[in-house]
């Protein structure tokens, strides 16, 4: 009886392990390289992926006609072995090199380039970043169901090269032609990716396990031109930051790209982290919408002295962990803010040099003067130490509501200011910023304000239909240049949302996107900046930085401001 | 009926919360968004849809996932669910089994400190956030002696430490089921006779009291399994494991409307299976149910 029971107890017991083992996956060891790489990725396709955590494995597995080089952004060889655009700007052509393949072995060349670019451009295939394509000959006819795909002036000149027709100049195309939306398709693959879809990269999917890990492996059919170092590479998908850096502290990662924020204080100044902690100026802006179709934010005076009350300095410090700059522009880090960021970083040891973001661009701010009146000026001109005060003045923020006949403390005449509802997303540093800049306007300036957190879809939502007073925004780069801030705001937009219509602005943004000299372009672009910020819906806070922690075992992670490191260059030591 | 029911409700529901599937910080322009809803169907009147998910069930063909349109919503749930059954299943073994052991050395010394700290840690088990449980566990064990991995899915030792905390919830709760049970079985005649026959208090309490005693544990062991899968939410994200009750979650939050479905069917059709097995377990323990059935 008993050594039945034990008998039965041993068995269930045998079947369990059994069944344990068939449901944890086993790995084929570590991988050569671990990323724990944030949320799970969406789809992989090329045309269909929105996120950073997808871009990251697509151009992995992927290889467009060009890269970026890894320590300068410069674009460089990859599919295509020669490019050269004419002297007008507006057309490309592509030298394709010979003898490319797909991961299964079957051929590539500029043919299917010209499919996949026209798939991404065509209006049924609902390809959310067709429009990065949409300045090309032909493609806004076709979109807007005036034209066909046969009008896009996409062509093939036998097999190897690709040329291209843009309506206007477009300089940041070399720079697409390294972007996810632009890399090569395989022609079965029917809108779907993963195992078992050919790629064209340097690697190849071998393994997704939804929400645990993508892993993969060196492509054997890989011909291009930067031979990658790492064989086998994973991709962790963890949502929780915690978790993410519980994997790093305990080397089951090398890299990981988010991290708590309350821990960031820590990684800056602790001897065992801060040399693996890096942020660095990163294309992108947080700022606040304000909507100016509702009082009082239609009164100039306001939006001044809510801006003029903000002190970013302390912002950045005290509740952001002191990595980001303040911004007074709605391009992110100009000279002054990058200047300060190197001093940050030789602060904790880290001498390498950075990038300005924008070569060639040198954006606004809106400052204030000696005579109390406040403008936009060329951010280059301003001292990188005036830089944290710069747009601080909470007395002269009280003068200017007085003067514009509002109720101010110390100032019991005027009409009171009504109270305006703060719009965020829940989660992150949200409510804590929200609740800080509560707390200042309330100091600062009697003002009431009340905070509304919404989950991240219904706030878009909300956001979309402009049904808020001010609104937590953020927006990052597609490419490096001032296009990509500055056309958000112009009058037929999709996603300005702020009701805001400016024709003067709107014809700036205009002859600066059909200029094609670079001086004449960028004065351009500064003045329609400087409307932006003198009149326009937005109330800027901070420039944004990558937030990465890679262990030092890792090396050829060069910091750049589109936060895109080539997995090509990058290698491990053994420790 | 009710999993119909649940279906309907569910999907009037989730379709109800604002914004879609498909917003984003940028958003594509609006024809573009059209032939994206149009690709999933989601132009079509709300009925159509719900006739179209509805038989997509049916035939067990829910379609692609919204947010990850690269695999099918149930491959997706087919991926988590053994994951989900097999540590809600070793936690509710587990978190059981310590239960009754430490039920029966609590009610054996009634009164004594033994019985004390079992209530004590009966009550800090069952009132302690699981995240709170999970930090500590992760700071001590993983980091302080570096024993076992702080999360992740690859080997049976990264089970160990989200089956414990998501253990000591129904171990708590057994204790104190347990404890209560076998205290006032004590007092029972049958219990008095057992003593009279001159049993020693340990043997009557394991062979005359514990089956009774163990009457209202089983009777809650059905909702404590669902809860245990679908409360192990937390600990998946904390320990970064691939079960459903992620996808639950973050289907919710991405408006990942036949994601959220699959779930809410999943969990309802578990519940009820649950339910089920609990009742059948207690008919088969208890003689009294089947006197009655006759």
């Amino acid at each position: 009886m008993v050594w039945r029971r034990i008998g039965s107890l041993v068995l269930i017991g045998l079947l369990g392990a059994l069944l344990t083992s068939m449901i944890i996956p086993t790995l084929p060891g570590r991988a050569d390289l671990v990323i724990g790489n944030g949320t799970d990725p969406g789809s992989l396709h090329p045309h269909r992926a929105t996120g950073i955590p997808e871009g990251r494995i697509i151009r992995a597995i992927h290889e467009g006609l060009l890269l970026l080089d890894p320590a300068t952004l410069e674009p460089i060889p990859g599919c295509a072995e020669a490019w050269t655009v004419s002297a007008t700007g507006t057309r490309y052509r592509f030298q394709v090199q010979q003898g490319l393949t797909w991961s299964d072995g079957s051929p590539l060349d500029a043919r299917d380039f010209q499919r996949s670019w026209l798939d991404l451009i065509d209006p049924l295939q609902g390809a959310p970043y067709g429009d990065l394509l949409e300045g090309l000959v032909g493609a806004k006819d076709w979109r807007s169901g005036k034209g066909s795909r046969s009008d896009v002036a996409i062509r093939c000149i036998g097999h190897h090269v690709l040329e291209v027709d843009f309506e206007h100049p477009i300089p940041w195309f070399p720079y697409l032609c390294a972007q996810t939306p632009l890399q090569p398709v395989h022609p079965d693959a029917d809108g779907r990716a993963g195992v078992g879809v050919p790629t064209n990269g340097p690697w190849f999917l071998t393994q997704w396990n939804l929400r645990d890990r993508i892993r993969i492996e060196t492509n054997p059919h890989y011909r291009g031109p930067a031979r990658p170092k790492l064989a086998t590479i994973d991709f962790l998908a963890v949502e929780s930051g915690n978790t993410q850096l519980n994997f790093f502290a305990a080397g089951m990662s090398d890299w990981t790209v988010r991290v708590p924020t309350p821990a960031i204080p820590v990684l800056r100044s602790d001897e065992n982290w801060s040399g693996k902690w890096r942020a660095d100026p990163y294309l992108g802006i947080r700022f606040y919408r304000l909507n100016l179709q509702r009082p009082p934010l239609d009164d100039p005076a306001i939006r001044r002295a809510l801006s003029l009350s903000i002190d970013r300095q302390q912002l950045c410090q005290e509740v952001l962990g002191g990595d980001p700059e303040p911004a007074y522009g709605f391009v992110p880090w100009p000279a002054p803010a990058i200047e300060r960021q190197r001093q940050k970083l030789a602060d904790r040891g880290i001498t390498e040099q950075l990038l300005p973001v924008l070569p060639h661009y040198q954006g606004m701010a809106l400052a204030r003067h000696n005579d109390d009146t406040i403008s936009a000026i060329p951010s280059a001109e301003i001292d990188p130490d005036h830089w944290p005060a710069l747009g601080y003045d909470p007395q002269l923020a009280r003068d200017l509501l007085q003067q514009a006949g509002w109720q101010v403390p110390g100032n019991p005449q005027g009409r009171p200011i009504p109270r305006l509802e703060m719009l965020h997303p829940s989660g992150g540093t949200n409510s804590i910023v929200a609740e800080w800049l509560q707390l200042s306007w309330k100091k600062q300036l009697g003002l009431e304000t009340r905070i509304r957190a919404m989950e991240w879809r219904s706030f878009l939502d909300v956001q979309r239909a402009v049904d808020y007073d001010l609104s937590r925004s953020s927006w990052i780069a597609d490419y490096p240049d001032p296009a990509t801030f500055l056309t958000l705001f112009t009058s037929d937009a999709p996603n300005s949302r702020t009701g805001w219509s400016h024709p003067e602005y709107d014809r700036l943004v205009a002859e600066a996107l059909a200029q094609t000299d670079v001086v004449s372009r960028n004065k351009l672009w500064q003045q329609a900046e400087s409307i932006l910020l003198e009149s326009g819906p937005i109330l800027p806070l901070w420039s944004m930085t990558s937030n990465n922690l890679v262990s030092q075992q890792v090396t050829g992670f060069w910091p750049n401001p589109l936060d895109q490191h080539d997995l090509r260059s990058i290698d491990r030591r053994s420790p | 009926m009710t999993i119909w029911a649940v279906f309907t409700i569910s999907f009037f529901i989730v379709r109800a919360a604002p914004g879609g599937p498909f917003d984003e910080e940028r958003d594509p322009p609006a024809d573009v968004k059209r032939a994206i809803e149009q690709r999933y169907n989601l132009d079509a009147p709300l009925w159509v849809q719900y006739l179209d998910q509805l038989g997509g069930w049916l035939l067990l063909d829910p379609g692609p996932s919204l947010r990850q349109p690269d695999h099918d919503v149930a491959s997706i749930l087919a991926a988590g669910l053994p994951v989900s059954l097999l540590l809600g299943g070793l936690a509710l073994i587990l978190g059981t089994t310590v239960g009754i052991l430490l039920g029966v050395l609590a009610a054996y010394r009634v009164g004594s400190w033994l019985d004390h700290g079992v209530v004590v840690i009966a009550s800090i088990g069952i009132s302690l956030p699981l995240y709170v449980i999970a930090g500590i566990l992760v700071l001590s064990i993983s980091f302080g002696l570096g024993w076992l991995p702080p999360a992740g899915w690859q080997s049976a030792s990264s089970l160990i430490l989200p089956v414990l905390c998501l253990s000591l919830a129904p171990a708590a709760q057994a204790a104190r089921l347990v404890r209560s049970g076998l205290v006032e079985m004590a007092t029972e005649e049958f219990a008095r006779t057992a003593y009279a026959k001159g049993n020693g208090s340990f043997s009557v309490l394991i062979r005359h009291c514990l089956r009774p005693a163990l009457i209202p544990l089983i009777s809650t062991l059905g909702p404590t399994a669902a809860a245990l899968l679908t409360g192990s939410l937390v600990i998946e994200q904390i320990f970064a494991i691939p079960g459903v009750g992620m996808h639950f979650i973050q289907g919710a939050m991405n408006r990942d409307y036949p994601l959220v479905l699959g779930a809410v069917l999943l969990y309802t059709v578990l519940l009820q299976v649950l339910t089920l097995l609990g009742d059948l377990l207690l008919l088969t323990i208890d003689p009294r149910l089947r006197e009655q059935d006759r």
